[in-house]
C-alpha cells in the first residue's frame, strides 16, 4: 500500500464514509443473517416483491450486504462495493417511500426485525447514506487506506 | 478529470465487480443457508411459520352473515391511525403494539365470537394478536384473513373517516 496516498481532508472524509456506509452494511446484514424468518416477513410486509421472490430474497440480500460492507472498510473492489451500496440504499428509499406515500405501517426490518413504524426520516436518512455512497464510488481510487491501493492499477 | 469513455470505462469496471460480489453472496447464502437447521424454502410465499395456522379463520362473507346475526365482534389489529381512517362495523381497536408491550390483559367483552383481522392477506397482525390473546386465556377467537381489504373489496359497510 503506497503510503500517504490520499491523506488529504477529501480523502479522510471518504475513508470516513467508508467505514460508516461498511460498517452498517456488515452489521446489518448480521443481523438479517441471524433471523432469516423474521427479514423475510419484513420483506414481504413491503408487499413489493412478489412473494415467491421474497424467500430468496431473505437469503441472498444480506450476504450481499455483509460483502459490499466489507469491501467498503477495506477498500477492496471499491467501484463495486460502492456501487452495490449506492444501489441498494437506493433501492431501499424508494421501497421506503413508496411505502409511506401509499400508506402502509409497517416496520423497517433495516438491521433486521424490529417494532418501529417506518417514517419520512428513514427516506432522508437513505437518501443521505445513498449521497455519501456515490461520493464513495466517485473518489474510490483517492481512497487512503484502501487495499485497492495495493493492487497494480490498470 | 474523467472523460467520457475513461467514465464508461470505470462504470463498467464497477460493475463487474458488483456482479461478482453479488454472485459471491448468492454462493454465501445458499450454501449457509442449507446448513442451518431453520432454513428458509428458496421459493417461498409466507417463509415464516404463521402463527394463525392454529387459529379457526373466516371467511369475509362468512364474517359478514354472522355480523348480521349479532353473533361476532370484529377486532382490529392493525394500528389506531389505519383504524380512524376505516374499519368494520363496530369494530374495536386493539393495535397488536398495545397488546405485546403490555403484561396485563386486555379486557374484551364476552359473549360473541372475534373476529380479528388486519390490513389484507399478507399482513401478519391478526394472527399474532390472535395466538397472544388465545395465549391469555380468551375464547371463541377467529382470524379473517381477507382483512380490510377483502371487507372493502367486497363492498361491504364499513365506519371511519376516510372513504376508503
Amino acid at each position: 500500500m503506497e503510503r500517504g496516498k490520499g491523506f488529504d481532508a477529501f480523502g479522510l472524509l471518504v475513508l470516513l464514509f467508508r467505514v460508516i456506509l461498511g460498517g452498517m452494511f456488515v452489521y446489518a446484514g448480521v443481523m438479517k443473517i441471524a433471523d432469516p424468518a423474521g427479514f423475510a416477513q419484513a420483506i414481504a410486509n413491503y408487499r413489493i416483491l412478489p412473494l415467491w421472490m421474497v424467500s430468496t430474497a431473505a437469503i441472498i440480500l444480506p450476504w450481499v450486504e455483509v460483502l459490499a460492507g466489507t469491501s467498503l472498510i477495506l477498500g477492496l473492489f471499491l467501484p463495486g462495493g460502492s456501487l452495490i451500496v449506492a444501489g441498494l440504499m437506493l433501492a431501499f428509499a424508494c421501497a421506503l417511500g413508496f411505502d409511506l406515500w401509499r400508506g402502509l405501517d409497517i416496520s423497517c426490518g433495516c438491521f433486521g426485525a424490529s417494532k418501529d413504524s417506518i417514517t419520512w426520516l428513514y427516506v432522508v436518512r437513505d437518501t443521505v447514506l445513498f449521497g455519501m455512497a456515490c461520493i464513495v464510488w466517485a473518489f474510490s481510487r483517492k481512497s487512503p487506506l484502501a487495499l485497492d491501493n495495493g493492487r497494480s492499477g490498470k | 478529470m474523467d472523460s467520457e469513455d475513461a467514465f464508461k470505462k470505470r462504470f463498467l469496471k464497477s460493475l463487474l465487480q458488483a456482479v461478482l460480489m453479488v454472485l459471491a453472496g448468492i454462493a454465501l447464502g445458499a450454501a449457509f443457508n442449507s446448513l442451518r437447521p431453520d432454513r428458509l424454502p428458496w421459493v417461498g410465499a409466507s417463509p415464516s411459520p404463521r402463527a394463525e395456522a392454529a387459529i379457526p379463520t373466516m371467511g369475509v362473507m362468512e364474517a359478514w352473515r354472522e355480523y348480521q346475526k349479532g353473533l361476532v365482534l370484529f377486532v382490529d389489529a392493525r394500528s389506531s391511525s389505519e383504524y380512524e381512517a376505516g374499519h368494520l362495523p363496530g369494530a374495536l381497536s386493539v393495535p397488536l403494539e398495545t397488546v405485546e408491550g403490555k403484561a396485563g390483559r386486555v379486557k374484551l367483552p364476552e359473549g360473541r365470537a372475534l373476529v380479528i383481522y388486519c390490513s389484507d392477506t399478507a399482513c401478519p397482525k391478526s394472527g399474532q394478536l390472535a395466538t397472544l390473546l388465545s395465549g391469555q386465556g380468551v375464547k371463541g377467537i377467529r382470524v379473517m384473513p381477507g382483512g380490510w381489504a377483502g371487507w372493502y373489496e367486497a363492498g361491504l359497510p364499513s365506519e371511519g373517516k376516510g372513504e376508503g
